[in-house]
């Protein structure tokens, strides 16, 4: 998962106070209805569970058109994409550890640990120290197999994918033409949609090596594709494109580890759509999977196993799709608070003030 | 005077001749524009035509004139402005209205694309891909049907309401028809919809579960009602060449309950290709948590009507049932290529079937047959069709074999 942003404008009439009362790293908390008067009726934690997505203040401006706020979503706590973060700086040494007590070791105190199921037959054994929490619990997850979700509360989950995200048991459907309600699935209504298959990361081998302090690489491990590439190139040559990950730790499955970072570099199936009737983690959570026909690019019919539902008196055979991406508006009726980073937080009320983006579409981006 | 169809506008409330029709052409630009009166024989009528024509915008559709067939062609209605003159509801109504079209082309440079995707239904009667009888009609008086892979289709004509049609079974799940028609024989005995009494051409229409028509000219099936109010059961009677039949009145049933009413419709589809539309009923006769819902399906060419029943809860009956009004006779039970011996339908010893891809039985006691066991988690399916000839594709098994083999089709028209 790669880290998320937001960004929110203040109408031109709202208070100049709020330029003090938001501050860098306070957080912004939206939730799917405006919670009364006082959101702290619910309680700090309350809020947080209700929220549907908080983010990191991390830049305000101001200009003739009002304060405008932006940041990064939770994970940003763990480390950014230019790994810098609550770098590990104490050695973290795992040996034949469950997902749990890596995490344990390896969280750092901003995030806490969630809902933690472990993978089958699966332990960790690898050295971290030097990078950020991301990099390291990305580096247990692709080793064991796993997944992990950051929650609005600031709690991460982890796990099979299976028990992190919804994943076999889709109950949203995104079809072209058709869409709407059904008893037994949600159809997202589709104002515009771009279906693409992008081969240009394809990798048909993986390897792992490591560099020791005389700058000597040394072979890990080697994993091939499979199915095996059968294109072959202008000479008749089958394709053979590799991808080398140079690691500080070592980790045991070498398989495991190199077959999750081939998944993410395939032939990727991709579909980006505009939708009015997203609501933010709904009935669709980033990472969740979805059931998505749009023949002749996105359907099953021909596979070995087609995945059959009935959906609005059809029969249709979709291909099971996970949301990668998704950007949405902020419509009116939300509520937005800005939490102070106190360790006694109080929250503003920012709905009142909010430019809503009631007529705009949601976009959202899926992939294979 | 002269009489304009634009889509299914003008087929059943005539549609008078428009006051200014302008083409333009450009490097980007195939724009037609078209401005005129919505005025008929009554104010309802009038209404109709403003309804009917501002749900067809975004659709392909095909455009008629009667003083000037060199303009006749397919084309999309991209906009639709139609200006309601309330004073004029005092005699027939007369709304302004400007329509905006993309023109695709002429019969003769437009092609019709269909977009075939199916393979077997999943079943419990161990039907494979290759027993089945994907059934494909094109529009009738088609021309120029072909295929660009795969096996080529078997071609049958069927008598409908509107005259003989041409249809293809066997049909290649790999490949995808392309075809040419007239703009005036497109919507010639195609699947429609018909709520309150009149055509509808999109999906906005009233609900009216004591007041509708989905057909395709050989299948038609209308609301059984008791005082102007739907009593639940749904009358359908088929085209056998000169007449309709008479109606049977089949009802379904909730474990032992009957369907009483149907409390709301909705159209969930409407193509010349496919039709679907929707009945909900509350699970109790007042507000309810939770939903009966019954989708009819009709395809262009098909001589059977899918049906999907749902109920919305996680505890569904134990069966669903469907009967011939208060019958209990027997019917016939078959099963049908496979290697599977439980019964694939059941069928009259002449007449209708009805067919599922679940497991069937047919008790006794209660008449017609009985499907206990579900698609998915909740969901059954059946359909209920008639035999038209002794010969395939008419008969009863044919009928199994093409529901078995459904077909999900996208017609796109493009320039040649």
């Amino acid at each position: 998962m790669t880290q998320g942003s937001w960004e929110i404008r203040l109408r031109v009439d709202a208070p100049p106070n709020l330029w003090r009362v938001c501050d860098e790293f306070g957080h912004i908390v939206v939730t799917p209805q405006i919670l009364g008067l006082s959101p702290l009726g619910l309680g700090d934690a309350g809020v947080l569970s209700v929220a549907r997505y908080t983010g990191i203040v991390l830049e305000k401006g101001i200009d003739e058109s009002g304060i405008a706020l932006s940041g990064a979503g939770l994970e940003w706590w763990l480390g950014d994409e230019n790994s810098q973060g609550d770098i590990l700086e104490t050695k973290v040494e795992l040996s034949s550890s469950t997902l749990s007590n890596a995490l344990d070791n390896l969280l750092p105190v901003a995030i806490t640990k969630g809902t933690v199921t472990e993978p089958a037959g699966v332990t960790y054994t690898g050295t971290h120290q030097w990078e950020t929490p991301l990099d390291a619990v990305r580096t247990v997850c692709a080793s064991m197999g796993a997944e992990y979700k950051v929650q609005p509360d600031g709690t991460i989950d982890a796990g099979p994918k299976e028990n992190v995200y919804t994943i076999d048991t889709p109950e949203v459907v995104v079809i072209r033409t058709g869409y709407g309600s059904d008893p037994a699935y949600t159809g997202i209504n589709v104002e515009r949609t771009a279906s693409w298959f992008d081969a240009r990361a394809y990798v048909s081998r993986g390897v792992i090596t490591t560099e020791d302090s005389d700058n000597v690489v040394t072979l890990v491990g080697a994993q091939d594709r499979t199915p095996a590439p059968t294109a072959t190139d202008l000479h008749g040559n089958i394709l053979d494109r590799v991808i080398v990950q140079q690691t500080s730790g070592s980790p045991v499955d070498v398989s495991t580890y190199l077959v999750t970072l081939m998944n993410e570099h395939a032939i990727v199936s991709n579909m980006e759509i505009d939708t009015s009737f997203y609501e933010i983690a709904g009935d669709m959570s980033v990472g969740d999977a979805f059931w998505c026909f749009d023949p002749p690019a996105f359907t099953s019919a021909e596979d070995a196993t087609p995945n059959e539902i009935l959906f609005r008196g059809s029969t249709i055979w979709p291909v099971k799709l996970r949301l990668i991406a998704a950007s949405w508006p902020l419509r009116r009726g939300m509520g937005v608070y800005y939490r102070s980073p106190e360790a006694t937080p109080t929250y503003t009320d920012l709905s009142p003030y909010i430019e809503y983006e009631d007529n705009e579409s949601a976009g959202i981006e899926v992939s294979y | 005077m002269g009489t304009l169809t634009v889509g299914r506008v003008g087929l059943d409330v005539a549609m008078s001749d428009p006051a200014e029709w302008t083409e333009g052409r450009g490097l980007d630009n195939r724009e037609t524009r078209i401005r005129g009166y919505l005025r008929s024989s009554s104010i309802d009528n009038t209404k109709a035509l403003r309804t009917e024509l501002l749900e067809q915008q975004g659709k392909i559709v095909a455009l008629t004139y009667s003083l000037d067939s060199t303009m006749d062609g397919f084309y999309i209605l991209t906009d639709v402005v139609v200006e309601t003159i309330p004073v004029s509801f005092m005699n027939k109504g007369l709304f302004p209205y400007e329509i905006t079209l993309w023109k695709i082309g002429g019969s003769g440079a437009t092609e019709f694309q269909s977009l075939v995707t199916g393979t077997v239904r999943d079943n419990e009667h161990a039907i494979t891909a290759g027993e089945t009888q994907p059934i494909h009609a094109p529009a009738r008086l088609h021309k120029a049907y072909g295929v660009d892979a795969g096996t080529a289709a078997i071609q049958d004509t069927v008598s409908t309401e509107d005259g003989n049609l041409n249809r293809y079974y066997l049909v290649d799940y790999a490949a995808d028809p392309s075809w040419s028609v007239e703009p005036s024989n497109y919507y010639s005995a195609g699947a429609y919809i018909e709520v309150g009494g009149r055509l509808r051409a999109g999906l906005d229409a009233p609900t009216n579960p004591a007041s509708f028509e989905v057909g395709n000219k050989i299948i038609k099936i209308v609301p059984s009602t008791s005082g102007s109010v739907s009593d639940g059961r749904l009358d359908v009677s088929w085209w056998t060449g000169a007449a309709y039949t008479t109606p049977v009145s089949f009802e379904f049933y909730f474990n032992a309950n009957r369907i009483p009413e149907w409390h709301y419709t909705s159209i969930i589809s409407n193509t010349p290709e496919t039709c679907r539309f929707r009945l909900i009923r509350d699970a109790e006769d007042t507000n309810s948590i939770f939903r009966h819902v019954l989708d009819i399906e009709v395809r262009r060419g098909c001589a059977f009507a899918s049906f999907f029943y749902t109920f919305s809860s996680g505890t569904g009956p134990t069966y669903i049932q469907i009967r011939e009004e208060s019958s209990t006779d027997t019917l016939l039970a078959v099963a049908v290529a496979g290697a599977d011996d439980t019964p694939a339908y059941y069928h009259t010893a002449d007449g209708w079937s009805i067919g599922s891809s679940r497991d069937l039985t047919a008790p006794a006691a209660s008449g017609g047959v009985r499907i206990d066991n579900y698609v998915g988690d909740f969901q059954r399916d059946f359909y209920i069709g008639y035999q038209l000839s002794a010969g395939a594709p008419d008969r009863h098994q044919d009928m199994c074999l093409q529901y078995h083999g459904p077909l999900y089709v996208q017609e796109r028209a493009v320039r040649r």
